[in-house]
């Protein structure tokens, strides 16, 4: 909670500062480098020339969860680096949102059946914003991720509620 | 109003709006940003896992070794700074070739210096232990391939 | 350039005692040594001038409940003469342990980690003998034929 949260009531000033604000975080998302699998090279297809996830602000991968605003999940998830995801989630420092790619972080993917190590969706481990479903999803769904995630910040407010 | 005074007041306006807006947007964010500090968001970050030992390590020592190196060579630079820039008038004065010879002595001493340094290994990142133990590393390394 | 018969017939005439049965032809030639001489046979075709096999492609462990044992596949290949050939190892299924071969072939460390979080074998004199894939407190070896999916770790559902 910021220190001018939920002390205004909604009106013109603070829906203006809302949408500077808003504007402001949804331009400059940073993405933290979580490529665990094959989702990560679209990841990184969707950073280079061609798709360029730059032109949405979000071309600068931390690779520290200190840095980052944006934790995309890409590829399977096993209990084993469950536990890693959840503590860099944990560092990660608000604002923070989390996009599940590809169908192995959503639901476990491939291996829902019959996957002895894999957990069936990152969504147990930390809250997701965004599901961007494929396997692996073309880069234009990731970038259709990103801008479903630059509307849902669209929607955060300062005001009362 | 003098010059001077008008001088100080744009001095004084120029810093302070410098200052004002560097202090400002350090305001903004802290008006602006959430503040959930504790938790497990304090714990030290190593990629995920959980810490081991002490973030403390033992300063390398041959951090220490470049550092000499570089300030020996550095004086000397700044020596030669000068010597250049009124070597010309030397030269016109008709001393040239006293002034080039004084320099390249000084320049020799401490090449001879930078001989030693070469010589003794000081310049080296990795030390060869002895010449005997690289050369055992060498004959078992021909024998794996016949 | 040895066959696989060929390799039989060296295999046989040093090490006796070792081999069990063999098999020459077919897709798979290989040679069943018993469990306590492995690492003697291993040295031994490792070394051995005509045969050489100085890298080990795989380790691969197999399931027989019916037969109740637990059978253990070493490939090796020759990268200096091009042969290749392989060498099986049958274990008792209640207590699987085996000699690691580890100190003959560097390679076979991480596979012999392997083997044993999947199928529970145990490697003796193993330098570092845990868990490769599953967690390290991961109860039971997952592909043995009779594991069980477990319901619920540290929190997480296995099937949601």
């Amino acid at each position: 909670m910021a220190l001018i949260e939920g002390i205004f009531e909604p009106g013109l000033v603070v829906t203006t500062v809302d949408w500077v604000l808003n504007w402001s975080r949804k331009r400059s998302i940073f993405p933290m480098t979580f490529g665990i699998a094959c989702c990560a090279i679209e990841m990184i297809a969707t950073g280079a020339a061609r798709f360029d996830i730059d032109r949405f602000g979000s071309g600068a991968f931390r690779a520290t969860p200190r840095q980052a605003d944006l934790m995309i999940v890409a590829g399977t998830v096993t209990f084993k680096m469950a536990e890693r995801l959840r503590r860099l989630w944990e560092q990660m420092a608000e604002p923070r949102y989390v996009i599940a790619m590809g169908a192995c972080a959503i639901s476990g993917g491939p291996y829902h059946l019959y996957g002895y190590h894999v957990v069936k969706g990152v969504d147990q481990v930390v809250p997701v914003d965004v599901y961007v479903p494929g396997c692996p999803p073309r880069p234009e769904a990731l970038l259709e991720g990103i801008m479903r995630l630059q509307d849902k910040i669209s929607t955060h407010t300062i005001a009362k509620s | 109003m003098t010059e001077s005074t008008r001088f100080v007041i744009e001095v004084l306006l120029f810093a302070g709006v410098g200052t004002a807006l560097g202090l400002g947007a350090l305001l903004l964010g802290a008006l602006l940003r959430p503040k959930n500090p504790g938790g497990l968001k304090n714990e030290i970050y190593e990629c995920g896992e959980p810490t081991v030992g002490p973030a403390w390590v033992q300063f390398d020592l041959r951090f220490y070794v470049v550092a000499l190196v570089f300030v020996v060579f550095d004086v000397e630079i700044a020596l030669l700074y000068p010597w250049a820039v009124v070597y010309q008038d030397y030269i016109a004065q008709g001393l040239g070739a006293a002034t080039f010879w004084a320099m390249v002595f000084f320049l020799g001493l401490i090449f001879i210096g930078f001989l030693y340094l070469w010589r003794f290994g000081y310049l080296d990142w990795v030390r060869a232990a002895s010449p005997q133990s690289s050369k055992s590393k060498e004959e078992s390394a021909h024998h794996g391939t016949h | 350039m040895m066959t696989p018969s060929d390799v039989i017939e060296l295999l046989k005439q040093n090490h006796a005692s070792s081999v069990l049965s063999a098999v020459a032809e077919g897709p798979y030639p290989h040679a069943v040594i018993k469990a306590e001489g492995l690492t003697t046979v291993a040295a031994f075709l490792k070394t051995q001038p005509r045969l050489r096999f100085d890298l080990l492609r795989c380790i691969s462990a197999i399931d027989w409940p019916a037969k109740n044992n637990i059978e253990l596949a070493y490939d090796l290949i020759s990268t200096s003469l091009g042969h290749a050939f392989a060498v099986k190892v049958v274990l008792d299924r209640a207590d699987p342990r085996v000699e690691s071969v580890s100190t003959v072939w560097p390679a076979a460390e991480w596979h012999e980690r392997e083997a044993f979080d999947l199928m529970g074998v145990e490697f003796l004199h193993h330098p570092d003998l845990r868990r490769i894939l599953m967690p390290e407190d991961w109860p039971g070896h997952p592909l043995r034929k009779d594991y069980q999916d477990i319901v619920e770790y540290r929190g997480l559902k296995f099937n949601p």
